[in-house]
């Protein structure tokens, strides 16, 4: 039986794909143990869990997209995140001695510690943003992140070392293949599909005002600034409006959306993956988690990218044909109505939807990522 | 729906203006958007531009002007801050710095 030390990052979406493989990794009689928030991780991970903890930092939902959040990314979350999180993550290896550390891709000092222990390692990649290389073609911009993350590396006294992003030993995607446009990986590469678990805390719903006569559209955002995310809810409301004869719409919406009609339900949170199998077609900002979620439903989705890597999840949905990509801060109510009437009523953007359902459940998920962590550990 | 060239202002004007009609073109929005364009106007954050209108807008450049406007290879070559900060102004200096018209100063500056 091995031993493995997760780290992490303080985010929902990042946090959920590990737990859900040290889940099955503990089924199996291997001990797991956490770097990261505390306050973060418990609610998830329940009393019992060994957590040592980082303390908190937070990254507040930012309204910045495009290159502006790229920067304030970086400058204001990854490099000063890896800094402060650095000598807990040493104190974490050196009480704990873990046979793998298991670590977010964006949660650098997981990699940088490991390298300094010379112990396996494994990268998670719970978002989309370096696998879909979006700085490619811009070499001054690519550099400009090496740039920090060998900054960071000579800083933890590793000049010169592994780009702490991108484990030798193994990465793990929580998409497939297929999502990624079906580009070849190295063996390392495991794309393993979603890794999806329920919400720690239960929400209820009104299940009995579902009518099984409608059509049903799930409106999300995530976890976005407040007063963008409302912008955009407003105009889905105006979109959705006149459809009441045949949609109800659930939106999950942070405060009071005024007027809204008896076919839309505003909730600020709602059980998101018991309600997936339910809905016709999403409209979110094609965020991974909600993305996948739906896809593993076969949901197909409007998606209106924000920034980070919602632009190349978008992209990747709409070159499936699993749905239709609209800008979101400029996307009108009649485009995004007309958007959500064609995923209702064309099936081919619910067969393509399928399609990637199917290459998910292929993939394998939080078992198949938990068996090549125990290869890595026996060899 | 498109911008006529307007035959009797300054090279650079025209340009400008076409190049506006340009981003109506890519990003479909109507005539009362682009009247708030200027020569400052900045793609990103004025704009909110993305990935793939920009990838769109260097294409229809190309197909407008002929290939020797290649607004990709002139973005490959800022940094972070220049692409944050990139106007229209500086994309239209561009396409007259390729037609032999202008040296493309306000980029070069940036530089």
């Amino acid at each position: 039986m091995s031993r493995f030390l997760f780290v992490t990052l303080p985010l929902a979406g990042h946090i959920n794909p590990p737990a859900a493989v040290a889940r099955v990794l503990a089924e199996h009689g291997h001990e797991v143990a956490w770097s990261g928030s505390e306050s973060r991780l418990r609610p998830w991970l329940g009393p019992d869990a060994v957590v040592y903890s980082t303390g908190m930092r937070l990254f507040r939902g930012q309204p910045d997209t495009g290159f502006t959040a790229v920067k304030s990314l970086w400058e204001s979350f990854i490099v000063p995140f890896t800094r402060f999180t650095l000598p807990s993550v040493e104190k974490a290896v050196r009480d704990y001695r873990p046979d793998v550390v298991v670590t977010d891709q964006h949660a650098l000092a997981g990699g940088l510690v490991a390298q300094r222990h010379d112990l396996p390692w494994a990268t998670f990649c719970t978002s989309t943003i370096e696998l879909g290389e979006p700085f490619r073609g811009l070499p001054l911009v690519d550099g400009w992140i090496r740039g920090h993350v060998s900054g960071l590396s000579a800083e933890a006294g590793l000049p010169g070392g592994t780009d702490p992003r991108f484990s030798p030993y193994l990465v793990i995607a929580f998409t497939s293949a297929f999502f990624l446009g079906d580009r070849l990986f190295p063996d390392h590469y495991a794309m393993v599909g979603p890794a999806l678990s329920a919400r720690p805390t239960a929400v209820s719903f009104p299940w009995e005002r579902l009518d099984p006569a409608r059509r049903h559209v799930l409106v999300t955002v995530g976890t976005m600034a407040d007063d963008v995310a409302m912008d955009f809810y407003g105009r889905a409301v105006q979109a959705l409006r006149p459809l009441g004869d045949r949609v109800q719409a659930i939106v999950i919406a942070p405060a009071d959306l005024p007027d809204t009609p008896e076919h839309i339900v505003a909730m600020a949170r709602v059980p998101q993956l018991e309600l997936m199998p339910h809905m016709d077609a999403v409209v979110c900002h094609a965020g991974l988690n909600t993305v996948s979620e739906a896809l593993s439903c076969g949901v197909p989705l409007v998606v209106a990218p924000h920034t980070r890597d919602q632009p190349i999840n978008g992209a990747q949905v709409v070159r499936i044909g699993a749905g239709v990509r609209l800008h979101f801060h400029r996307a009108s109510p009649d485009s995004l109505r007309a958007a959500v009437l064609a995923l209702l009523d064309d099936a081919e953007y619910r067969a393509a939807a399928g399609r990637v359902r199917d290459s998910f459940a292929a993939a394998g998920g939080a078992p198949a990522a938990a068996a090549r962590l125990e290869q890595l550990a026996a060899s | 729906m498109t911008a006529e060239p307007a035959r009797d202002g300054p090279a650079q004007e025209r340009l400008l203006a076409d190049m506006i009609a340009l981003l109506r073109k890519v990003t479909g929005e109507d005539e009362r958007w682009a009247a708030e364009i200027t020569a400052s106007t900045r793609l990103e954050r004025d704009l909110y531009l993305d990935s793939l209108e920009m990838a769109a807008l260097c294409d229809l450049a190309r197909e407008t002007y002929g290939d020797q406007v290649d607004l990709a290879a002139f973005v490959s070559g800022l940094d972070i801050d220049q692409i944050i900060g990139l106007t229209v102004g500086e994309l239209a200096a561009q396409v007259a710095a390729a037609q032999g018209l202008a040296r493309p100063d306000r980029a070069q500056a940036a530089r």
